[in-house]
């Protein structure tokens, strides 16, 4: 049996988490924040590549350290020590990295300057580059061929093909946009119009759509909702520019509590997860029939 | 009858959503397996593996790469190595099936991103956001 160097503050059995996505130009990251019962950073995790890959291991070394920072007993506040790791691994590049796919250090310090500003039980707000999602469920990938048989080097997720190459490229760069204008064909449109309305009448989705309506008729939570956004916007310039202080995040907390206790809020919150968690299952449904998983083909980055 | 299937004459109504889900969702990835995108993308792919040279190519790049890996996180590599990544770079990217893969593999692209955008506005929430991409 080990014991946990004394150093170290002790772990409860369950912390609440916080995972964020983030694309980073070794590919896609997973961020997970846990947090201690004062809400104050505790852990983090960093998942990137595939297990067993020296990116993975590299990552995951980049987490146990920022973890290990986090627990040391130390008179800084934790959230004090997660501004300034992220002071330190921001803005480091790399020749394949760029705005819109940043190095691993990057990413994670976005992600943890957003966390500053979140609580565990936050309202899922959606920024740019990163989102809370649900990691779980995710389908495998599989192939129109057989990865024996298939070429060795080309694969739809393989981190070694494009697009990570392209960032090198000089003058030969392919788009990848998201292109919601494309003229689907009638099969298409009439089978996705069909699954989109059965989609809508499952459970999860539904009682998601029921929470939504709710929430739109109340003017007083949306308003709430609204301030509570703006004021985490304001708070995130205000700590860019490295103006901020304790009455701003006091302010940022009060109406955080103040959100927290507002049950069409969070039946809205929890019902969002529940059915972004559903939608999983549906898209392994539909890549197990074509044999490539359709959410990395439909994917606006998809490696 | 097996306890799986579904009678001929029931009711859609009376299917489970989760049921209508499954069924919806076979026709729609039907739909698109017989798209004329996904069946271009799909003899691509094949003739991209066949063809040994482009092979040979991408493996050349892909070793370089690979060798470059670490220097390229460190923003240290050679002038003489990049000049060298980047000429078996073109390599790969000149070859004919090659560059009708990726033409194939962006317009099934294109396809599928247009699908989901619909699927999205329905339902009132980001498909892919949920559900992947699940890559690398």
């Amino acid at each position: 049996m080990t014991t946990e160097p004394s150093l170290l503050e002790a772990r409860r059995r369950v912390l609440p988490s916080q995972t964020a996505r983030i694309s980073t130009a070794l590919g896609t990251a997973f961020v997970t924040l846990t947090r201690d019962p004062d809400e104050e950073p505790f852990e983090v995790f960093l998942n990137v590549g595939k297990a067993g890959s020296e990116t993975f291991a590299s990552a995951e070394a980049l987490g146990r350290l920022i973890s290990l920072a986090l627990r040391l007993d130390s008179p800084i506040y934790r959230s004090e020590r997660v501004r300034d790791i992220a002071g330190q691994l921001e803005h480091i590049g790399s020749t394949t990295s760029g705005a819109s796919q940043p190095s691993i250090p990057d990413a994670l310090a976005e992600v943890l300057r957003e966390s500053l500003t979140e609580s565990s039980s936050d309202v899922q707000l959606n920024t740019s580059t990163s989102r809370v999602v649900q990691t779980e469920a995710r389908p495998k990938k599989s192939l129109p061929w057989s990865p024996t048989a298939r070429p060795p080097t080309i694969s739809l997720s393989n981190p070694l093909w494009l697009p990570k190459a392209q960032p090198l490229m000089k003058g030969n760069k392919r788009k990848k946009t998201m292109n919601t204008n494309f003229p689907l064909p009638d099969d298409i449109l009439t089978t996705a119009e069909q699954l989109a309305a059965a989609i809508l009448r499952a459970t999860p989705i539904a009682a998601f759509q029921q929470a939504k309506a709710r929430l739109d008729a109340d003017a007083h939570a949306r308003e709430l909702l609204e301030r509570y956004s703006r004021t985490q916007a304001d708070l995130r310039v205000r700590q860019s520019r490295n103006v901020i202080t304790q009455a701003d995040v006091d302010q940022l907390r009060t109406l955080q509590r103040e959100v927290q206790s507002n049950q069409r809020i969070m039946d809205y919150a929890e019902t969002q997860q529940a059915a972004i968690a559903y939608l999983p299952a549906v898209n392994q449904e539909i890549s197990q029939l074509l044999g490539v998983d359709f959410a990395s083909l439909a994917g606006p980055a998809s490696c | 009858m097996t306890q799986n299937s579904i009678p001929l004459q029931t009711a859609t109504e009376t299917l489970s959503p989760e049921v209508q889900v499954h069924a919806a969702a076979h026709a729609f990835a039907q739909a698109l397996a017989e798209s004329a995108e996904f069946q271009a993308f799909e003899q691509a792919a094949e003739r991209l593996r066949q063809d040994e040279t482009a092979q040979q190519a991408i493996l050349a790049y892909q070793n370089k790469q690979q060798s470059l890996q670490m220097m390229l996180r460190l923003n240290a590599v050679s002038p003489q190595d990049q000049a060298e990544f980047e000429r078996l770079q073109k390599g790969f990217l000149n070859q004919p099936s090659v560059a009708a893969y990726l033409q194939a593999q962006e317009e099934l692209n294109a396809l599928c991103q247009a699908a989901a955008g619909l699927l999205s506005e329905r339902i009132g929430l980001s498909y892919t956001a949920a559900c992947g991409p699940g890559c690398c």
